[in-house]
C-alpha cells in the first residue's frame, strides 16, 4: 500500500503556481463579477418598474393603476432582497477554513434557507400587486374578453404555485441530508 | 494580519503544501481547462483565507480545509460532474479495468485517479489525505470527522485500494 502512496506522491503536476500580483488581479476580478450581477439584477427589476410604470400612465382604470404601484413596489422588495442575499454568497475563502463537516453543513443550511423562503421574498411581494391588476384588467374589459384575461391570471397563479412548491419540496431534500449529517 | 503577512503565509504554504494541491486538484477535475480554473480559485481562496488565519491549527490543517472545500464546491457547481458513489457502494462494484492496463506507475495512477474521482465527500477527501500519508487524528482535524469514524474509513480504504491494485504493486 505504501508503493501506491509512493507513486500518488510522486507524480508531476502541471500545474503552475501563481504570483501574487495574479492573485490580486483576481480577487478584484471577483469583486467585480459579485458588481456586475448585482447591476444585472437591479437592471431587470428596473425594467419590470418601466413596464408597470407605464402601465400607471397607459391604463387609467384605478384598480390596475394601484395593482401596478403595488407591482413596483413588489419589485423593488425583492431587488433589495437579491443584494442583501447575494451579499451572503460565499467567495472562494470566506468561511473555507472550516473542517469539511462545518462547511458542509453551513452551505447545506444557507441553500436550504435560500429556497424555503423564496415564496416569502420573492413570490409573496408580486402577488398582491398582479392580483389587483388582473382584477382591474377583467372588470374593465368587456365581458367577451374577460374569461381570457381570467384564464391567464389562473395561469400565472398556477405557475407561482408550482415554483413555491417545487423550491419547498428542494428545500426539504437539502433538510434530510443536514438531518443525515447529525447522524 | 497586515497583508505582508497574508503574503508570506501565502508564500509559505505554496512552498510547503503547493505540490499536494497540484496532486489534489488532478483528483477533483478531470477537464484541464476547469482544473486551471480550480487552481485560480484555490490559490485566490488561500490568500484570501490568510487574512483571518488565527493559528489556531496549523498551516497545514489550514491549508488542506480551504483547498479541499472550494474544490468540493466546485464539483458540485458542475452539472457534469458524473455520478458520485460512496467507499462501501465501491467495494460492491466490480472492477472493470484489465490487469492488463495497470501494468505500469502511470497507468495504476491514471486508474486511482479515476477511482478517486467517482467517490461522493467526505471519502474523496480521506482519500486523498490518506495518500497524502496523513494519519487518522491530522485527517479528523481536517475533516471535522471523529477519529473512529477515519480510521474505519482509511480500514476499508486499504481494503478497497488492495483489491483494485493487488495491495499497491504494479501486476
Amino acid at each position: 500500500m505504501n508503493d501506491l502512496k509512493t507513486i500518488w506522491r510522486s507524480q508531476e503536476t502541471e500545474d503552475a503556481p501563481m504570483s501574487l500580483d495574479e492573485i490580486r488581479g483576481q480577487a478584484g476580478k471577483l469583486h467585480s463579477r459579485v458588481r456586475r450581477r448585482n447591476i444585472t439584477e437591479l437592471a431587470g427589476g428596473a425594467a419590470g418598474a418601466v413596464v408597470f410604470g407605464f402601465y400607471i400612465w397607459r391604463f387609467p382604470d384605478p384598480m390596475m393603476r394601484a395593482g401596478s404601484v403595488l407591482v413596483i413596489l413588489g419589485v423593488l422588495y425583492v431587488c433589495w432582497q437579491l443584494m442583501v442575499r447575494g451579499r451572503t454568497n460565499a467567495l472562494p475563502g470566506d468561511g473555507s477554513a472550516a473542517s469539511w463537516s462545518d462547511y458542509y453543513r453551513r452551505e447545506l443550511v444557507r441553500q436550504r434557507d435560500a429556497l424555503k423562503d423564496v415564496w416569502k421574498w420573492y413570490l409573496a411581494p408580486l402577488v398582491p400587486g398582479l392580483a389587483l391588476f388582473i382584477a382591474g384588467m377583467v372588470l374593465s374589459m368587456p365581458h367577451a374578453a374577460r374569461g381570457a384575461i381570467a384564464a391567464a391570471g389562473a395561469f400565472c397563479a398556477v405557475v407561482f404555485l408550482a415554483v413555491g412548491l417545487l423550491n419547498a419540496w428542494a428545500a426539504r431534500q437539502l433538510q434530510k441530508k443536514i438531518d443525515a449529517l447529525r447522524d | 494580519m497586515s497583508e505582508a503577512d497574508q503574503d508570506e503565509l501565502y508564500r509559505t504554504a505554496i512552498a510547503e503544501h503547493g505540490a499536494a494541491i497540484g496532486r489534489l486538484l488532478r483528483a477533483y477535475e478531470a477537464n484541464a481547462e476547469l482544473r486551471r480554473d480550480l487552481l485560480q480559485d484555490i490559490h485566490v481562496g488561500l490568500w484570501r483565507s490568510f487574512a483571518q488565519f488565527d493559528r489556531r491549527c496549523s498551516l497545514r490543517t489550514w491549508v488542506y480545509r480551504v483547498a479541499h472545500n472550494i474544490a468540493s464546491s466546485h464539483v458540485a457547481r458542475r452539472i457534469r460532474a458524473g455520478k458520485q458513489v460512496s467507499l462501501d457502494a465501491l467495494m460492491e462494484l466490480p472492477d472493470t479495468g484489465d490487469i492488463e492496463e495497470t501494468a505500469s506507475e502511470k497507468q495504476m495512477l491514471e486508474k486511482l485517479t479515476a477511482l478517486i474521482r467517482t467517490l461522493g465527500q467526505p471519502d474523496r477527501q480521506i482519500i486523498l489525505l490518506y495518500l497524502e500519508d496523513m494519519d487518522a487524528a491530522a485527517i479528523a482535524e481536517i475533516t471535522g470527522l471523529k477519529p473512529g469514524a477515519i480510521a474505519t474509513k482509511i480500514h476499508r480504504i486499504k481494503a478497497l485500494l488492495a483489491k483494485r491494485f493487488k495491495d499497491g504493486r504494479p501486476e
